[in-house]
């Protein structure tokens, strides 16, 4: 009984966030434009001038792993702005326990990136032409993963930082250093050896190996798998201690 | 012209205040030249693609840079709540608006301005780096205007962050910045070759043998006519 309940109100919290995002159109529709300018405009032009290998399906899969990754990273800027409105004192009001909004909070950050991501990753296999089932649905499992731990990351960030113009900038410092260092957008062996080595340690690296593994190759990547998970849970741990410990103290400037 | 000086030095110490804005800018411009320029260029056959994204990457760094004007804008009007204070200060108001705008720019300016160097030497010109600086200027000027224009008419701070997304999404992509115009279907041609980013980029990349009258002319008048446009609408938002 004790356990419907809570799960009653993580679905609570998760569905808040969800409506959150798509009550913002405008947000929407900006992303979803970048996205189709990325996929269509950059992806398949910058393809015309690489030889020896298709970039454009490689980049193409890419472009949806880091528009999934860049949408999570959205509940940390919600949570700032909350805690700055004080929407933050009236959610932890709310006859829901903290475990169930911490964990709710998260999930929600992973849901709707999944709610926003899952049509683009469908034109994506479409327009690619990758048709196998399992194939599709471990790259779905992997991006819900990447999602949920990168949700856990932006929290932890957005708890921890008090000044919102250094928020907003290294937030958008550590999506950079997670996106650009990693494999979701171009191949290992073209790395330089500095980048190579950071790359290693990014989820989105994992991710992106899991999702190219499974759709170009029809395998699965258990090592990406286990770094993957390994980041979620690290993340998730450390955002609810966050939530746990630094939220009702401190002032927002 | 003491009131001019005084609204300027006023925004630009508030810059000046939390030098890791800069550093973090700096962070964007290395990673955009050194890690996708490298490995993309280690892709891309036929040019040296890490010399081709070399200004486009510090012309986005200039772009963002310029967008904190409108952001600064909607913190002022709900956030801090200053408007009043500001429209009654002893400054009348064009004064006042043009002082910020060129506040505004040389915040820019300073953002990009170690990509420029960068920039400078990467192409072998350090001695064009007046050039460059100006170049920088012109561009930074003009989306400073377009930043105004957007704040001023956006009705919410989503409204505000879309028109900056389209806004960089066209600049970045529908120009030069990422592949020559040659690559895109011809019936993007029209759109990239009257982007302002494009006589931009266009312009750094000719540094070694000169920039023509005719970029500097476009770039004047095209950033002149967004300046003119974003100062007459945040003029008219501080009426209201």
């Amino acid at each position: 009984m004790e356990s419907r309940n809570r799960l009653a109100e993580v679905s609570y919290v998760v569905s808040r966030d969800i409506n959150n995002l798509l009550s913002r159109p405008f947000v929407v529709i900006s992303r979803t434009m970048g996205f189709l300018v990325q996929f269509f405009i950059f992806g398949y032009t910058v393809s015309t001038l690489v030889k020896g290998f298709n970039f454009y399906q490689y980049y193409g899969i890419g472009t949806v792993i880091t528009t999934v990754c860049s949408v999570s990273y959205l509940i940390g800027h919600d949570l700032f702005d909350e805690a700055e409105r004080g929407v933050l004192d009236y959610l932890l009001s709310l006859p829901i326990s903290r475990r169930a909004l911490i964990i709710g909070r998260a999930l929600g950050g992973a849901a709707r990136s999944m709610a926003y991501g899952t049509p683009m990753f469908v034109i994506a296999i479409f327009v690619l032409g990758f048709r196998s089932p399992l194939d599709i649905a471990e790259s779905l499992l992997a991006l819900f993963a990447l999602a949920f731990g990168i949700s856990g990351l932006s929290i932890t960030v957005a708890i921890a930082i008090r000044n919102e113009e250094r928020f907003d900038i290294l937030l958008a410092f550590i999506e950079l250093l997670t996106v650009r260092f990693s494999t979701a957008l171009y191949p290992w062996r073209a790395m330089p050896y500095y980048v190579s080595a950071v790359s290693s340690f990014s989820p989105v690296t994992s991710a992106a190996e899991i999702i190219q593994s499974s759709l170009f190759n029809s395998m699965t990547d258990l090592t990406g798998w286990g770094s993957l998970l390994t980041f979620v849970f690290a993340f998730f741990t450390l955002s609810s201690a966050f939530y746990y410990k630094r939220i009702e103290g401190g002032k927002y400037k | 012209m003491k009131g001019f000086a005084v609204v300027l030095e006023r925004d630009i110490r508030l810059f000046l205040v939390d030098k890791i804005l800069l550093v973090m800018a700096f962070a964007n411009f290395c990673i955009d030249l050194f890690v996708t320029g490298i490995t993309l260029g280690k892709l891309v056959q036929g040019f040296n693609y890490f010399l081709y994204l070399a200004p486009g990457s510090n012309m986005i760094t200039a772009t963002a840079a310029a967008f904190q004007a409108g952001r600064w804008i909607f913190r002022e009007k709900y956030m801090l709540k200053t408007k009043q204070y500001l429209t009654s200060l002893p400054v009348s108001r064009n004064v006042f608006v043009a002082a910020r705008i060129t506040a505004w720019t040389i915040r820019c300016l300073l953002t990009a301005l170690p990509g420029t160097i960068v920039t400078c030497i990467v192409y072998s010109v350090p001695t064009a780096f007046l050039t460059a600086a100006l170049l920088t200027t012109l561009f930074s000027m003009g989306v400073v205007g377009i930043s105004m224009s957007i704040a001023t008419m956006a009705g919410s701070l989503e409204a505000y962050a879309t028109g900056r997304s389209l806004t960089s999404t066209y600049f970045s992509f529908l120009s030069t910045t990422f592949y020559p115009a040659t690559s895109l279907p011809s019936v993007l041609w029209p759109i990239v070759l009257t982007n302002p980013m494009t006589w931009t980029v266009e312009a750094f990349r000719s540094l070694p043998s000169g920039v023509s009258l005719q970029s500097l002319l476009y770039l004047a008048v095209v950033s002149s006519l967004f300046t003119l446009l974003g100062a007459l609408l945040y003029r008219r938002s501080l009426e209201g």
